[in-house]
Parts: C-alpha cells; structure tokens; sequence
C-alpha cells in the first residue's frame, strides 16, 4: 500500500525508481525476487548466512566478554540467541517460499517490519527515555539486518561507486563518504529522515542537480531496498510503493519537466541580453567543483559565486593549500582562461565549523557572532592557506576573489593587507601566483550597503548577497516561522539598500552582481535589472529560466517599472505590482 | 484476556489455580527495561524449565521462552508484568523468573 511521507523540498523536480537503502553500511538489495526455481537456492543461502551469523556472534561473545567483561559481551550473546532463533529464520523462509522473495529482501521485510513495530510503540510512550531506549531496541534489529546482509553478499557487496542502474537513495542521512561517488546518471534522487534546507545532502542534491527531500522524520522502516519509490522535490513529498494511479500522474509531471527543460537547452547559445540589446551577464553560483560543467552546460558566461565551504564542512582536519588547489583548478580549467570564476573565502559560522578548527564557544546569537570573514580574520593560518591556493590557481585563468559577510571599510581593509603579505610570502617563497588579482566584497550586511560608496573605492566589484542582506535589514530569520513574514526581497528598505549600492558601484565604474536567490527567481528580474544590474549569478540550473525573462526585456521599460517601484510604501504593493508586471512580460513564467 | 488474579501486590502474589499453573506480578526495575539482553537471558533461563512460561503486559502477552516474543512485547523499566508458569516444575520456575525480572540488571550473565 502507498505510503507518503512529508519533509522539507531542498532540490526540485520528480524522480521514481527503485529505493537504496543506505542505513545498513551501503549494503544494497538488487533485485526484489528471484525465479521460483531459485527460491530453493535462495532458503540455502539463508541458512547459511544464519549459521555463519550465529557462530560469529558466539565468537565474539567470547572474546568480547574476555576483553570488557559480560555486561558487553552479552550483546552478542542476544544477537547469537536471535540468529539461533528458528522462528526467526522460518518466518523470513516462508516469504522467500510464498512470494519467491530474494533473500535479502526477505530479510529485511522481516526486519522492517519489528522494527516498525517497536517504533510504533515508541510513539505510545508519554516519556521521552523510554522512547529512546524503545527506539535504541529498534537499532538492534537494524544491526542484526546489516550483519546478516553483509553475510547474504559476500563478494558480492557492490559499492556505491559501482552502480549501473539508477537508483533513488534513502537514509537517515548522508555522509560525506557516502556521496562521494554519486553521480545523476545512477543516483536520480535522494530523500533523508534528517537534514535541512542547508544540510549537506540539500548541498549535494543541488549540486547534483537531482530531486530531495529531506528532514522527513522516521520513514525507513516503511521501506525496504528495491521498493519502487517517488520523490517529489517540488512539493517534499515522498511516496514508498506507489499506486498506479499515483504513479500515472508522476509519469507525466516527469514527461511535462523534460520537455520543458528541452525548450530551455534551446536558450543555450542564445545571448542573454535583453531585447533592445543591453547585455545582461549571467553567471552560475556553485558548491562544488563538479557543477562548473552545470554552468557552460546551461550557457552561464562564468561562475558569479564559488562557495568554499564544502571544502571545510565534515572534515576531521581543514583542507591542505593542495586540495583546495585541485578544486579550484577543476572549476578554473572547466570554465577555461576566459571566463570569471570568483571564489568567495569561507563563509562559515562558528556554529558549523569542522571539529579541529571549531575551537570557538557556542554563541548566544551566531547570526550577529563570529562567523565568516570575522572567524577568518582571527584564524589567520586558515584564512592564508586559503589565500594562497587562490592566489596560484588565479594563473590558470580569471580568477577573482571575494570576501564575504564584510561589515566595516576596515575589515575589508584587513583582507586586503592579508593578501599582500600571502603575496610576499609567495613571492619569498618563489612560487607562482597572480599579482594583479581582481578584488571584490560581498554586501550583504546593512552597514556595507551604508557605506557602498565608500567601499567601492577600496574594490573591483561587488556582489550583492540578498538573503543576508533581507535578514539582517529586516532582523528576521526567515527559517523562523514566527517572522518570516517579515523577510521580503521586496520590502522597500532592502530594494534602497540594493539601489544605494549599484548607484556607488556605478560612480567607481566597478562591476556589481546580485548573487542571492533573489536574482534566481524571475519575479525579481526585471526589477534588477531596471534598479540598474547588468550581472546576476544564479545556481545554473535557473539560467535559461532567467535568461528567458531577460530576452523579453526593454530596458527603459525595466528602468520605469523601477521607478514605480521606488515610490511604493510596502512590500506586499511591490510583490503584486512585479507579479502583474512579470504576467505581462512573459505571462507563461508568472505561473 | 487477562488472567484472573487473587492481589496486586507485587513480587508477592502467588495463585494456584485449578490445573497448576503459578501466577505472579514482578515490577521490572532494570533501567532499561526488558531490553534484548535482558529478555534473552530470561528466555534462556526459562528454557531449562519444562513448564510453559508466558509473561503478560497489560493485554499483551508473550512466550516466555521466545526471544524476539518477549521483545516485541515492549516491556519498559518501572512496569509491572505477570508471569505465567505451567508445569511439573512451576514452582521452583517461578521463583527464579521472577528473581531475573526483578534484578536491576539483566546484562550480567552466563546461561
């Protein structure tokens, strides 16, 4: 029967396929059934496995007991008693007989099935502990699954790396380790019991380009590997054994999103410009080094925003100045020597540094703490390897670099005689490396958008980073249920902000990009581009979508509906004034 | 259904009815409650006897010789159970089920 589970939509799009299971250590169930002349073959296998389990479980109750007295070793004395057990075995043996079941699959429909109902009972109880500890007997059938799978394949055990179909990955969550070899042609979508919208796997997916799901609870045990299954990333929907009808209507939501994204790949070699002829420069926002192909493959003209933070997040030590080199250079050789990639330098906050450097306190409030350019400038070692790996990969083509999350003209001022000594050190050291670096901040603190005109004169560019610049102009956390109301890229206050700093940009003659989500969605475009912009950096997959807004522009007609915009007192006038405008540009993208 | 029993006091109520079998209420005061280690020794112990053992927890009831029987029965710390033994043995049964129940730890063992 079809179950459906809600959760936080972190990666569009549909995709449905059979489930990987990936709790159980990466082991995977290929095939659902066999043959009816295999089931025989199949109870031996089982047997077999049982046995080998049993003695194992033995063995290590020996020498466990010896090594940390009985309390632990009497684990496997259980696990033994559990493998010994006939009832056990015959109940997964009369499936693999009654619906010729593989015996992996068998195993873990059993499996799943005490699992879900110890989980079941878990929620009854009122206290907390004692859903833990419920919730801590059901891990114990997960760990029996995993040893018994491990043992049903052998050989066998097909790593990630080596899939040749494709697959749809459930977990709890995911691990760096775990993802390291996906690729959209076997992984078409993963959907996780935990995570948020900023969780690593909502990264990944992106970076993928793969539908998600993620934070959708406790929903492992409804699901075995090989289950067919539907992860809807536009509405955080996930559908375990759907029904034909179900699936009917999926089929042709996937067939609708192909043909649009055929119409798209049309736009490719089309200029983005808008339709009297002012060049809009489009440039993709990217995570990992994989998605620079994403960027040329969607026609963006560079990379706006290279976020580094991957790098650094679930590592047990930070990155070498050599890998940071060999990332960079993989998304510098991937665009080629003339288009820009701009690096923006770590943007962490103390809250989610890796374990070795995350030496700083837990902070009341780390929105307003120590986090981004301010933790670098007190990690002085951290911040110059990184600096120093910028400053030699920029030989290979235009590199720029960004500093993000400045807030005062002297902390920029500190970056930049930062980076004179990295380059002395450099020059000291008679390594090759780029002098004449281009130099750019981010805006995205209100004071730095305040002070524009004074920071253009210290930079080559700027780059507007909208969903810090709402939240803090506005003091609202959009993630707050409470006040995201409140967190609007029309509100008036953050649309003079964003005017004050193109008009200081202009003034230096520097370049300005908008490269927060503002910019990726079509409603803002023509705004944007009428308060002035003549660059937005999206994540690549909203290139054609933007660049087909753009072509449908005038600009004095942007210009003008700017102004109109400038005189309204609230967001929510602006929001339907750009809503009625966007229908009448290019009615198909107000939908 | 559940069996009919002379008093609630626990670790204390013994009953005998008509054909043999012994009754008794035991609080299981492990911390972790009847957890896989605990239900295992107490499976294992329950095994040396010939009588049939059943715990009861509220409606629920479970074979007391079958391992993963005791632990889909979802015996939590603080609850009270009832132990059910029938048989030639029954006596002597009960005595030591019931001391396994209510030991406060059920991990130290070597059956």
């Amino acid at each position: 029967m079809e179950i459906r589970h809600h959760g936080i939509a972190v990666s569009p799009g549909v995709a449905i396929g059979p489930a990987f299971v990936i709790d159980t250590e990466g082991v995977r169930i290929t095939h659902q059934t066999v043959p009816p002349e295999q089931a025989a073959a199949e109870v031996t296998r089982l047997r077999r496995a049982f046995e080998i389990a049993a003695t194992e479980a033995r063995d290590n109750r020996q020498r466990i007991t010896a090594l940390h007295g009985p309390a632990i070793g009497n684990i496997f004395a259980a696990q033994g008693s559990v493998f010994e057990d006939p009832g056990f075995r015959e109940q997964i043996e009369a499936l693999v007989r009654s619906q010729n079941y593989s015996a992996e699959y068998a195993v873990s429909r059993v499996i799943r099935e005490f699992v879900r109902r110890l989980e079941e009972s878990a929620l009854r109880s009122v206290a907390e502990q004692h859903r833990a500890e419920v919730r801590r007997r059901a891990k114990d059938f997960i760990d029996i699954e995993r040893q018994i799978m491990l043992l049903l394949q052998g050989e066998n055990t097909e790593p990630f790396g080596e899939l040749t179909e494709p697959v749809i990955v459930l977990a709890t969550d995911l691990l760096p380790s775990e993802t390291a070899d996906f690729s959209p042609r076997t992984v078409h979508a993963f959907a996780t019991e935990s995570g948020g919208a900023t969780s690593h796997t909502a990264i990944l997916a992106g970076a993928l380009e793969i539908p998600a799901v993620v934070g959708l609870g406790r929903f492992l045990s409804d699901v075995s590997g090989g289950d067919i299954v539907i992860v809807d990333g536009e509405e955080g929907i996930l559908i375990i054994n759907p029904d034909e009808s179900t699936l009917a209507r999926y089929d042709e939501k996937r067939t609708v999103e192909r043909s649009r994204a055929d119409r798209y790949d049309s736009l490719r070699d089309k200029p983005s410009a808008t339709s009297d002829g002012t060049p809009i420069r489009l440039l993709g926002n990217i995570e990992l080094a994989g998605e620079a192909v994403h960027c040329l493959e969607r026609g963006a003209e560079g990379v706006g925003l290279y976020r580094t933070e991957f790098l650094y997040l679930n590592k047990t030590s930070d990155p070498t100045e050599e890998e940071q080199y060999e990332a960079y250079k993989t998304v510098v050789t991937t665009l080629g020597p003339n288009r820009p990639v701009v690096i923006r330098t770590l943007d962490l906050g103390a809250d989610k540094f890796s374990s070795v450097t995350g030496a700083v306190g837990v902070e009341k409030n780390p929105f307003l703490g120590l986090r981004s350019v301010r933790l670098c400038l007190r990690k002085l070692d951290l911040f110059k390897t990184q600096l120093r790996a910028i400053l030699r990969v920029a030989l290979l083509g235009d590199v720029r670099v960004m500093f993000p999350m400045i807030s005062t003209v002297d902390e920029l001022r500190q970056c930049k005689t930062l980076l004179n000594e990295v380059k002395e050190d450099l020059e000291d050291g008679g390594i090759p490396f780029k002098r004449e670096l281009s130099v750019g901040t981010m805006v995205e603190v209100p004071s730095a958008a305040l002070v524009a005109d004074i920071l253009a004169r210290e930079v080559d560019f700027f780059s507007i980073g909208t969903n810090d610049l709402i939240q803090y102009t506005l003091a609202a956390d959009r993630n707050n249920e409470n006040v995201a109301h409140l967190y609007n890229p029309t509100d008036p206050a953050v649309l003079r902000l964003i005017k004050r700093v193109v008009e200081a940009a202009d003034k230096e003659q520097i370049e300005v990009n908008v490269c927060g989500e503002m910019s990726g969605e079509p409603l803002y475009v023509p705004l944007l581009v009428g308060l002035g912009l003549r660059q937005l950096s999206v994540t690549p997959r909203k290139v054609p979508e933007i660049k087909r807004v753009i072509r449908q522009l005038r600009v004095d007609e942007a210009r003008r509906l700017a102004d109109q915009v400038l005189e309204m007192d609230t967001a929510r006038q602006v929001g339907s004034f750009l809503r009625d405008q966007l229908r009448r540009i290019l009615p198909e993208a107000a939908d | 259904m559940t069996p009919s029993v002379t008093s609630h006091a626990p670790n204390e109520t013994i009953t005998v009815n008509g054909s043999g079998s012994i009754r008794r209420t035991v609080r299981v005061v492990n911390p972790l409650g009847l957890h896989m280690r605990a239900a295992d020794r107490f499976s294992r112990a329950a095994e040396q006897f010939s009588s049939t053992v059943t715990i009861w927890n509220g409606d629920a009831r479970a074979n007391g010789k079958n391992l993963l029987d005791l632990i889909m029965l979802v015996v939590l710390p603080e609850t009270e159970v009832l132990v059910e033994v029938d048989g030639p043995d029954a006596v002597m049964a009960i005595d030591s089920l019931c001391d396994i129940l209510a030991a406060p730890g059920g991990e130290d063992y070597t059956i």
